[in-house]
């Protein structure tokens, strides 16, 4: 297999270096020798989620970006930490009064197949991520009513009403544009515009990326191939990794010690995932503050923290994490300290009986479990009897069918804190198991999504962060770090805040 | 022969029948409701709706079935709920991978159980015997991902000498290969092994104490030519029956060996399309396996007659 | 998953009705056999802890201690601490229990149905062979799929778990009584005393049964053995036993993911497994060969 992979490097190679003149000159440092980038070189990364489809658009959930988005650019990008870069579209602003997103797209790009990418192509992507038979990106794409193509290269969506979020929409899948001819077999033959095409692809398993050399940033592809695999189990990403099948991976906490001091390096970042006890506030006493206050107050999150995450990791109580720009300084880390005294007393005022019990619904996977029974331990110093159900499908389970009182899961994060927001903690939010809000939370969530200016903006998710945790509508744990792994080859990895990696800028040295 | 085999397969279509039905009838209580899933991570509830009408999924189990079944006689498996790739490309791609895997197990069975079950049988209550014996109930005992895991730390993570993941085809690069598959057919195959020993030195012990090989003892005949013309050959039946059975269990366990050694078989597909109600799929992984088996158990009865014509099938 | 193994031992020849002398041959081969002694004895012993198991735990085997989490063996903590700093020692014990009941309740399930149906299918000529075809039909549907649709009716937890490894076991102790009863029902003293007029359910009990206990058995005692891999391959895919209760196959299952920083959480609930897997086929081979025919070993 070695041998083949090395006669196709080298074909692709001698192609390339005959027809491009823009070939050569991709070393990223720019360092000595040892760090000189090897442009024909190969990197496998395993992930830790399967890939359902490589359509961008009736692909269901974020985890599939680190698959897809080598291929499919968007129209925005998100940079390493999570702020709005351009990408197919060179520019955007929102014009009357923020019922019009026009874009001016990125001149001379070319899909895989040879189509262009011109302003027609932006308008059949979006029609078709609203109306393809199983998209899952036409809610988010809702808002927009109709698509102008003004010129070649400008475009104008006019929208149903403002919607601030739509910028940080189109960073995601919904924004992904994909060749308008290969439409109907995108699922296993994608055509994108990206800086990698697919070479192979194995439905859930695995697939194979070849540099697109006509690409518009030649310092994004810097290894010639990528291998991705799914490998769901951390110590098998880890035994990958030290015997040399893969040359980076994502780590749970528990192995990262083993990889540091197999001489590889880790880099530990937190990113807009984070862990929660999410409760449904419309059940018997969860719906009174006084008690969702004294659970925050009960949770010991700094021993979660060092006893399940050995210290990698970040205790939080509001949904956004420190630096980020919704972070809310005066809330902090430490609203609810761990106070199980106090704890107690709120318990007591809302006349909530000793030993009342909590049903904790709990996804079927070892690392869940042993979340939930630390939970229900912690719930036991202040007199809450929490018993554990079992689930394999925790969405269903408590989003749509309403079971269980509470349940300890991860929030992927999202783009733009609006989303987080409103998927959680509004009345029409998917994950929100309760449907249910309170006013103040509610009215400044629609205050953000109308609001279309950066200043003002950011102070409003302050606010709504804020006011989410005073509400305590939620029972934020922690923020997980992101353990990126890799071998010393490895160049330009690290953790992106989104928590969804991309790949611009790796390459492998000799 | 050929009148068997075609009485054979005609049995096979009821069974077939009867297995599908039932699974389309199981899914309807598996937990779960794929649309969820399917719909996106930010859908509304509308839109889950939306996906499960698309689906089929409220229609009432039997219309799904008869829908399922029309294409199906047409040669058309439908698709993937998840990934929306056809299910017959599914199984093309993952089920060469399990077959490969289990047949290496089995022949590991052969190649260690044969010799193994013979010399105990030559030997019994001596030293070799106890052996066997020992290391054939332990090799039973031991639960498959334990053993896997155990020879993946040895061999592949502390003496490097196995990859750890993944799977090369046998037509790509038959040394890779066999790198690859060695550790799991192993882990896979020994409790098979195990069960082939212990069956044959049984019957290897019964036939030895027959009359016939008690005369042939008697006429002078030297020992291993009485064990390799009539012994062994008697034994053989048993040891064809347990193979095909084995051959079952295999598929079964398959399951854990893939999920333990990263392997991208039908046994990985079957786990998470059960567990997210993925029911084409699920069909589809029914057909394969219940044909499979159907045909395992149809050479395990020709091998039979071939090697003793007198020999009845129960 | 792992399946039921059916080595289809073949039913004895014992002439008539099993007497007394017979089992007291029977007896005295069992006993001379000292694995299988010293397999009984072990496995005795694991009842007995599953009995008095929480009296007798060190430690509260739900206590935890985040702040000693993973820690190795030490006087102490005999085997160490869990990934929640609980002591695995006492939780090793209470789990004993969770086991057994567990194989004991899917082994009850699949002999105590699969025996009378065999009989039925063995006896009743015409419906017999239908029900054969069903049987067939089951043992060809993939068990991980019947476990996980059972354990979808009645809903997660060990006992629906255990009943669904009792519904895969049914068609083998089927297929296995079916092929026993005739195999003895073919025996000329049968036909005899069918010929003689001795009533169907007379024949049965006095004939029949007796002469098919010894593969029942047998098979009961490898399935036990195969229900204890079946809950450990359960839990491994987190279908078992509800946290925070435990058993000896979702302790293992558990200790997996840290097999090699924690090596140790991994060994103790292997070692038990295998160690009980391995008594119950060593007693399975013991009465095997003690109900077998004399074997003639001076050949």
């Amino acid at each position: 297999m070695k041998l083949w992979r090395y006669v196709a490097v080298a074909t692709v190679t001698a192609l390339v270096a005959a027809c491009s003149s823009t070939g050569g000159s991709t070393s990223g440092g720019g360092g000595g020798g040892e760090n000189e980038l090897d442009p024909n070189a190969t990197f496998r990364f395993a992930d830790t989620l399967p890939i359902d489809t490589l359509d961008p658009h009736t692909s269901p959930g974020a985890g599939n970006n680190v698959w897809l988005f080598p291929v499919y650019d968007r129209l925005i990008h998100l940079s390493p930490d999570a702020e709005l870069v351009p990408g197919l579209a060179t520019n955007w602003e929102f014009t009357d009064d923020g019922t019009t997103l026009a874009l001016t797209l990125r001149e001379g790009v070319t899909f895989s197949d040879d189509t262009p990418f011109d302003a027609e192509a932006v308008k059949a992507n979006i029609e078709r991520a609203q109306t393809v038979e199983g998209s899952a990106v036409k809610g988010e794409l809702a808002v927009i009513e109709s698509v102008e193509v003004v010129d070649d290269y400008q475009v104008e969506f006019n929208l149903a009403n403002v919607n601030s979020s739509l910028p940080y929409v189109l960073t995601g899948r919904a924004g992904a544009m994909a060749s308008p001819e290969a439409f109907d077999s995108l699922a296993q033959e994608p055509v994108g515009s990206g800086m990698y095409t697919v070479a192979s692809y194995q439905p859930g398993t695995s697939a194979t990326y070849e540099r697109n050399e006509d690409y518009w940033d030649p310092e994004a592809a810097q290894a010639a191939t990528m291998e991705f695999t799914t490998v769901t189990d951390s110590l098998q990403r880890l035994n990958a990794l030290k015997t040399g099948s893969i040359d980076a991976t994502i780590l749970s906490a528990k192995d990262v010690e083993a990889a540091k001091s197999a001489d590889f390096t880790v880099a530990s970042e937190p990113v807009l995932e984070f862990y929660h006890l999410q409760l449904n506030i419309s059940r018997p006493y969860l719906d009174d503050v006084r008690v969702r206050k004294a659970i925050n107050h009960a949770i010991d999150r700094e021993s979660l923290v060092s006893g399940l995450l050995f210290g990698l990791g970040a205790p939080a109580v509001q949904p956004f994490p420190q630096d980020y720009f919704a972070y809310d300084e005066e809330i902090g880390t430490d609203h609810y300290a761990y106070d199980p005294e106090r704890a107690r007393e709120l318990l007591a005022e809302a006349e909530v009986p000793e030993g009342q019990t909590i049903e904790l619904i709990n996804q079927n996977a070892p690392s869940y479990t042993q979340l939930s029974e630390a939970i229900k331990s912690q719930l036991a110093e202040v007199g809450l009897n929490a018993e554990i159900t079992q689930t394999t499908n925790f969405a269903n389970s408590f989003y749509v069918e309403g079971n269980g009182d509470a349940g300890a899961i991860n929030w992927t994060g999202r783009p733009d804190p609006a989303q987080t927001a409103g998927l959680l903690y509004t009345e029409e939010g998917f994950a929100n198991p309760a449907k249910e809000t309170t006013s103040e939370v509610a009215d400044l969530h629609q205050e953000l999504v109308a609001t279309i200016d950066d200043d003002e903006r950011e102070q409003l998710a302050r606010d709504l962060s804020a006011q989410i945790t005073e509400d305590a509508l939620d029972v934020v744990l922690y923020f997980p770090f992101q353990n990126v792994a890799y071998s010393d080859k490895v160049q330009g990895l690290e953790p992106w805040l989104s928590g969804k990696l991309e790949f611009r800028g790796v390459g492998m040295t000799q | 022969m050929a009148a068997l085999i075609g009485r054979r397969m005609l049995a096979a279509i009821p069974l077939l029948l009867f297995v599908t039905a039932l699974v389309s009838a199981f899914t309807v209580f598996i937990p779960g409701d794929p649309a969820v899933y399917v719909a996106g991570e930010n859908a509304t509830v509308e839109q889950i709706e939306q996906t499960r009408e698309r689906l089929g999924f409220d229609d009432p189990w039997p219309v799904r079935y008869a829908e399922w079944l029309g294409q199906a006689l047409q040669g058309n498996l439908g698709e993937s709920v998840f990934s929306a790739s056809p299910v017959s490309e599914l199984l093309a791609e993952r089920m060469p991978v399990t077959l490969a895997l289990t047949l290496s197990a089995l022949l590991f069975a052969v190649l260690v159980g044969i010799p193994a079950g013979t010399i105990a049988a030559l030997n019994p209550d001596r030293w070799p015997d106890k052996v066997v014996r020992g290391i054939a109930t332990l090799g039973i005992a031991l639960p498959g991902y334990w053993l896997g895991l155990l020879l993946l730390l040895v061999f592949a993570v502390y003496l490097g000498l196995f990859p750890t993941l993944g799977y090369t085809p046998l037509h790509q690069d038959p040394l890779d290969w066999l790198r690859h598959i060695l550790l799991p057919s192993v882990a896979l195959g020994a409790p098979a092994a195990a069960e082939v020993a212990r069956q044959l030195r049984r019957s290897m012990l019964d036939t030895l104490n027959q009359d016939f090989l008690r005369t042939a003892t008697a006429k002078g005949l030297r020992r291993h030519t009485v064990l390799g013309k009539h012994a062994l050959k008697h034994a053989a039946g048993p040891i064809v029956t347990v193979l095909a059975t084995q051959m079952a269990l295999l598929l079964g366990a398959a399951v854990i060996i893939e999920k333990a050694f990263t392997i991208p078989g039908i046994g990985e597909l079957a786990v998470s399309s059960v567990i997210n109600k993925d029911v084409p799929v699920v069909q589809g992984i029914v057909v394969v396996s219940t044909v499979v088996i159907v045909v395992t158990n149809l050479a395990a009865d020709i091998t039979n007659a071939w090697l003793s014509p007198k020999s009845q099938s129960q | 998953m792992a399946m039921a193994q059916t080595p289809e031992t073949a039913p004895t020849h014992e002439d008539g009705r099993a007497s007394r002398r017979d089992r007291w041959r029977f007896a005295r081969r069992f006993l001379s056999h000292r694995g299988a002694v010293v397999a009984t004895g072990f496995l005795g012993l694991v009842g007995v802890v599953a009995v008095i198991g929480p009296a007798i735990t060190p430690h509260d085997p739900l206590a935890q201690d985040l702040g000693a989490v993973l820690q190795p063996p030490s006087a102490t903590h005999l085997l160490g601490t869990d990934d929640v700093g609980r002591d695995l020692f006492s939780r090793l014990i209470v789990a004993t229990r969770t086991s057994l009941v567990a194989v004991l309740l899917s082994v009850a399930i699949g002999a105590g149905i699969g025996v009378p149906l065999g009989l039925i299918a063995a006896l009743a000529q015409r419906t017999g062979g239908l029900l054969m075809r069903v049987t067939d039909g089951i043992m060809a549907f993939p068990p991980i799929l019947l476990a996980i649709g059972v354990i979808g009716v009645l809903g997660p937890g060990l006992t629906q778990a255990m009943v669904a490894v009792g519904v895969v076991f049914v068609p083998r102790f089927a297929r296995l009584t079916r092929t026993s009863v005739r195999h003895v029902a073919r025996e000329t003293y049968i036909e005899a005393s069918r010929v003689i007029g001795t009533p169907l359910r007379r024949v049965v009990m006095w004939h029949i049964l007796p002469n098919i206990t010894g593969p029942i058995v047998v098979q009961i005692a490898v399935a036990s053995g195969f229900a204890m891999l079946a809950e450990a391959g359960l839990s491994f895919l987190g279908l078992g036993v509800q946290p925070p209760d435990s058993s000896w196959g979702a302790l293992l299952g558990r200790a997996l993911p840290y097999i090699n920083t924690a090596w140790w959480l991994g060994i103790a609930p292997g070692v038990f497994i295998t160690a009980t897997v391995l008594a119950t086929n060593v007693v399975a081979d013991g009465i095997g060969d003690s109900l077998g025919r004399e074997t003639r070993r001076d050949a």
